[in-house]
């Protein structure tokens, strides 16, 4: 009884962990981080478990849980509500229909493969808030937001590639 | 008993994956209609996400404390490192400021006595609440702080809020223990400003990069590198006489300013709350305006 009670527990524990691993870095990608020039450029990090889990374990990670990913976002940075909901279930849907070619492959295709998607992203992103805006936005700030976080990939991919095989082979 | 399975397979998984394609597309049009609505009934939305964001300022506060603890031990130790130069340029300062003191007193004392014999209005004068800023990173598309601060501490839409060095932005959402400064780099923001010395007037407007930028000034004044940057106060939403920035580089009819403040570096706020409110809302106005229109 007691056995079987904290296997369940476990396993829904294991099972929560890629939503649980995407709000941790959405809320770290929303701190103060204090450093000079940084507001403008700071990338939307939750792009990047998104990606990943659409790839490795689309199952754990449904449609609505990314619709309230972006909604929190959208929260905690100040974009329109809806916004990030649109980019993030965009990044998801693109990643989901080329899991089969980027899943196992190696490292630096499936970093390659978050740059192209990142680009598209990032456009979409400008096109979607200069609409927003009436206007036509910066765009060169975006450039250099993507450089940002095509930068970190490794770092934050790699992190989700290890937990991923401790916890959910 | 297989074929049977296999059969309802056959059936079943075709329908999942039509219902999971039919779940997506209601999201993301789920997705879009509340960004629509929040175009057409913003005041409604705004409020909405004022009160949501609320609830994650109290986690936001607690997890941004180590970042600055981890900037305030740096400081602490650059400062220890540079503590001789540091003393010979404050005594320096000191003494420049001591004469500046004498003069400021004078003027002081001058400006008091024309104001009386202006009988000059008296400007409203206000408090300062002083907040932390919980969230920071916006990216380009987003430029505004959320402050714990909020209506229980007397904060109010569309107060000004002000860095160590100047205007930061002003409150553009309010809840209940929570506030949301949008800051003057943001495409929506516009302040009336004067250049100090010339007295120029023109409009400063964000463009979410880090620099703003001058429009609608005389197409004849100049304007060189380096003077600063004070808001006018003229429409009444900002005092006059704040700091705003200074001039960074001008080009054929392209003026940009460097602000007075390192956004990316704040801390702590004041917001300014003024004593009373600076308009009448928009429904007295027209309550006025409909009363002229039926007299006549």
């Amino acid at each position: 009884m007691n056995d079987v009670f904290w296997q369940k527990i476990t396993v829904s524990a294991k099972s929560s962990l890629p939503f649980i691993l995407t709000l941790i870095t959405i809320f770290l990608s929303a701190l103060p981080l204090r450093m000079p020039d940084f507001i403008h450029v700071s990338p939307a990090l939750g792009l990047i478990p998104i990606y990943h889990w659409a790839i490795y374990r689309s199952n754990l990670l449904p449609f609505y849980s990314i619709f309230l990913l972006g909604l929190l976002q959208d929260l905690l940075i100040g974009t329109p509500l809806g916004f990030y909901t649109l980019i993030f279930l965009t990044m998801y849907g693109m990643s989901l229909a080329q899991r089969r070619f980027f899943a196992g492959k190696a490292f630096h295709v499936y970093w390659f493969g978050f740059s192209v998607a990142a680009l598209a992203i990032i456009i979409l992103g400008w096109v979607l808030a200069s609409i927003w805006a009436e206007t036509f936005l910066n765009f060169d700030a975006n450039l250099v937001q993507y450089a940002v976080l095509v930068g970190v990939f490794p770092m934050i991919a790699s992190l989700l590639l290890r937990l991923q095989q401790k916890f959910l082979q | 008993m297989e074929f049977r399975r296999s059969s309802i397979l056959r059936v079943a998984l075709p329908l999942k994956s039509l219902v999971s394609r039919f779940l997506y597309l209601s999201l993301f049009i789920a997705a879009f209609g509340i960004m629509l609505l929040g175009k057409i009934e913003s005041q409604r939305i705004e409020k909405i996400t004022a009160e949501l964001a609320d609830i994650f300022v109290p986690l936001m506060s607690v997890i941004s404390q180590p970042i600055d603890t981890i900037h305030s031990t740096i400081q602490s130790g650059r400062d220890l490192m540079s503590i001789r130069e540091q003393n010979y340029m404050l005594l320096q300062e000191n003494l420049r400021l001591k004469q500046w003191q004498q003069v400021a007193r004078k003027l002081e004392i001058e400006n008091l006595a024309l104001q009386k014999l202006l009988n000059i209005v008296k400007e409203k004068k206000g408090k300062f609440i002083s907040a932390r800023v919980v969230t920071g990173a916006g990216g380009p598309l987003a430029s505004s702080f959320l402050l714990n601060a909020g209506i229980v501490d007397g904060v109010h839409k569309g107060n000004i809020v002000l860095g160590d060095a100047g205007v930061v932005g002003r409150i553009s959402q309010v809840a209940k223990g929570s506030s949301r400064v949008t800051l003057l780099t943001d495409f929506n923001s516009r302040i009336p400003v004067l250049i100090e010395k010339d007295r120029i007037r023109a409009i400063m407007v964000g463009s979410n990069s880090a620099k703003t930028q001058l429009v609608h000034f005389d197409q004849s004044s100049k304007f060189s590198i380096g003077e600063r940057i004070v808001t006018s106060g003229h429409g009444g939403v900002f005092p006059p006489g704040l700091l705003v920035g200074m001039i960074d580089s001008v080009d054929v009819n392209k003026v940009r300013v460097k602000l007075s403040n390192n956004l990316s570096r704040l801390e702590y706020v004041s917001i300014l709350s003024l004593e009373g409110p600076n308009f009448k809302s928009l429904a007295t106005e027209q309550k006025v305006l409909n009363r002229l229109v039926n007299n006549e």
